[in-house]
């Protein structure tokens, strides 16, 4: 009778364990998609303004005051 | 023999004294669980973080693209810098280090901190650079947050303002297509409520608590920024060259209805009396009115080809009729009104009249219009209706009602006088003569890259043919010879009219509107061109051919030549 309530315990133990084990890992997987997902934020904040700075340099405004400066250059 | 049963024994006993101890240390763990849920000490209370933390996910508005892609209006996510005053241990010593490390001045960051030091937010800069956001994620201040916002970006400075228009602080559109487009270009923003640690790392994200974003649509524009730009320069360059009060330009495809450009600018002048004026646009030049299509102008001569080409389609007169246009002196209607020419040339034929912009041509041709075909032939046009761009202010025009048409108004009309129209309604008017005759709803968002439905048959495509050939003339012959183009061959018509005086008491004496339309080249229309030049200095110049003329023959040159549209003259002469 106490060898089977031994083994019962171990069992359950054991069991408890790996749920525990279970757990910590999903949290940690929690917390590495959580950083990802905050990393794609910024990297997308940055392409936006990577966008935007690329979409004024190359506006028509620009590049002729660019022109004008480089031909001004040469004269 | 005797071993086997103590060894089994001694197993029992360990393996039970461990399964006792981990079997006990759980259940107190567990007790421990218990107890801090139920009866928490106070002193891991006042340490103890808010479990939950919510991030905001904040959705971008779409973009205003314009018809090849480029941005005329973006959003992104930027970043506000912001302290909490109550975790700051030294002000003086925090503003230096973050000046140094963010190129800000000290001495403001300091005077912001203690001018709200019993406050837990200060905002220290409203909108920090990419470079200056690393420095501060990359640093370890507890009293140092970045707080995301968005922010409107017009790559494409103030050539499209009025058009585009803004959004307000909640990034809610105020103006222009900003506010017109308001629903389709605004997003939802979202949050993700996490739950964690006192290491502030996340432990679990709720499913049920999750609420996406969702980001606004992007919308494609028929506006061409280059266009736009070409517009603008040839606009602001007349505009001042004349000293004029102010100047608008419309380009448009005949063939899909597409809107290319649209510009409007405002000269303000010392001493001038009844200025064009616009306050909205005093205050952000992206809140003012879009004058071509809410400021209706009297176009003068340039109406003259509809009423002529509506006029030979009733059968009234035929294209070569000689009309008794006066050699000399003023022609007299038949009410006894006075009809004055720039030049007289004698009798001349119908195509004449339009040629050389006869004013006694067209009021003898009125004369023998009915008042309702003079009417039905306005309205067919397109005049009198807004063209329903899906820009807010558009006006219909003003048209002298039915109840108070006279013989008056019939030959006012046929000379473009006592008619109030947009520059839009006259550029789609005038694509039935750079079409079939037919009209074409005008589209400023690229819904597809089908042509537009059409609105109505204005006129037969034969005559359509006819009026635009003779047109072709004007340019030649007529009012247009100043405004021919080296490169294409033009079909247009220039306009002169007075400036009425804002008390209704008739018409400045030496004060003009100035306007050309044309459309090129002559056999396949790829473009139309309208400039209305409002009160040039008459001291520099002010006939329409002279001062709007240029602006569109310049305009077209460059649109048709950025378009890949090789010159139709050039062509012909290596043809020869």
């Amino acid at each position: 009778m106490a060898r089977k309530l031994l083994i019962v315990i171990f069992i359950f133990t054991l069991a408890a364990l790996s749920l525990l084990a279970i757990r910590q890992e999903q949290i940690n997987t929690v917390h590495t998609m959580t950083v990802l997902h905050q990393q794609i934020a910024r990297q997308e904040t940055s392409l936006d303004a990577l966008r935007f700075a690329i979409e004024e340099e190359c506006s028509v405004e620009s590049l002729g005051l660019f022109l004008a400066t480089e031909v001004a250059k040469h004269e | 023999m005797n071993k086997q049963p103590a060894m089994q024994s001694r197993i029992l006993w360990v393996m039970t004294l461990v399964c006792g101890i981990v079997f006990l240390a759980l259940c107190a763990g567990f007790y421990r669980v218990i107890s801090l849920k139920i009866d928490t000490p106070i002193e891991l209370i006042s340490v103890a973080t808010p479990t939950n933390s919510t991030i905001p996910q904040i959705a971008t508005r779409g973009s205003l693209l314009d018809r090849r892609g480029r941005i005329l209006a973006g959003s992104r996510v930027g970043y506000k810098l912001f302290v909490d005053p109550s975790l700051v241990d030294d002000s003086e010593e925090l503003a230096f280090e973050l000046g140094e490390k963010l190129r800000l001045p000290p001495a403001d960051i300091e005077r912001k901190i203690l001018e709200r030091a019993d406050s837990k937010y200060v905002v220290i800069d409203d909108l920090l650079e990419q470079w200056q956001v690393d420095l501060i994620r990359d640093s370890s201040y507890k009293c140092v947050g970045l707080e995301p916002r968005l922010v409107r970006s017009y790559p494409h400075g103030n050539s499209v303002a009025s058009l585009v228009g803004l959004v307000g602080t909640e990034h809610s559109g105020l103006a222009g297509l900003e506010h017109s487009l308001n629903n389709s270009l605004g997003g939802t923003s979202g949050t993700l409520v996490r739950l964690r640690d006192i290491r502030k790392q996340t432990l679990w994200v709720d499913p049920k608590n999750y609420k996406p974003k969702n980001n606004g649509d992007d919308v494609h524009l028929t506006i061409d920024v280059v266009i736009q730009e070409i517009a603008t320069k040839h606009l602001q360059a007349a505009v001042l060259h004349c000293n004029a009060g102010g100047g608008r330009v419309v380009v448009l495809d005949p063939k899909t209805g597409d809107i290319l450009a649209m510009t409007d600018i405002l000269n303000p002048r010392e001493n001038w009396t009844q200025e064009v004026s616009d306050p909205l646009r005093e205050i952000d030049p992206r809140l003012g009115r879009n004058r071509c299509l809410t400021d209706p102008y009297e176009p003068g001569s340039t109406f003259k080809p509809f009423i002529w080409a509506a006029a030979t389609e009733l059968g009234k007169v035929s294209v070569n009729e000689v009309l008794p246009t006066p050699s000399g002196n003023p022609y007299l209607t038949s009410s006894g009104r006075t009809i004055r020419d720039a030049h007289y040339y004698g009798p001349s034929t119908w195509r004449k009249v339009l040629i050389k912009s006869l004013n006694s041509g067209m009021a003898i041709v009125a004369e023998r219009l009915t008042n309702a075909e003079m009417q039905k032939a306005i309205t067919g046009f397109g005049f009198g209706s807004p063209t329903y761009l899906g820009l807010a202010g558009e006006t219909r025009g003003l048209i002298t009602s039915k109840k108070n048409w006279t013989s008056y108004t019939q030959a006012s009309v046929a000379m473009g006088q006592e008619i109030g129209v947009t520059a839009v309604q006259m550029a789609q008017g005038f694509c039935a003569f750079a079409r079939d005759g037919s009209l074409p709803q005008l589209r400023l968002i690229a819904t597809s890259k089908n042509a537009a439905p059409i609105v109505r048959q204005a006129i037969t495509p034969e005559i359509a043919k006819t009026t635009r050939t003779i047109m072709g003339e004007v340019m030649t012959e007529g009012t247009g010879k100043n405004s021919q183009s080296d490169l294409y061959t033009l079909f247009g018509k220039s306009g002169t009219a007075q400036l009425p005086k804002a008390d209704g008491s008739g018409y400045f004496e030496d004060r003009y509107t100035a306007s050309f339309i044309a459309g090129a080249p002559l056999d396949n229309p790829t473009v139309v061109v309208i400039c209305v030049i409002d009160d040039p200095d008459r001291k520099i110049a002010h006939y329409g051919g002279e001062v709007a003329g240029p602006v569109v023959r310049d305009i077209i040159d460059d649109t048709l030549e950025y378009l890949g549209v090789p010159p139709t003259k050039l062509q012909v002469a290596n043809e020869h």
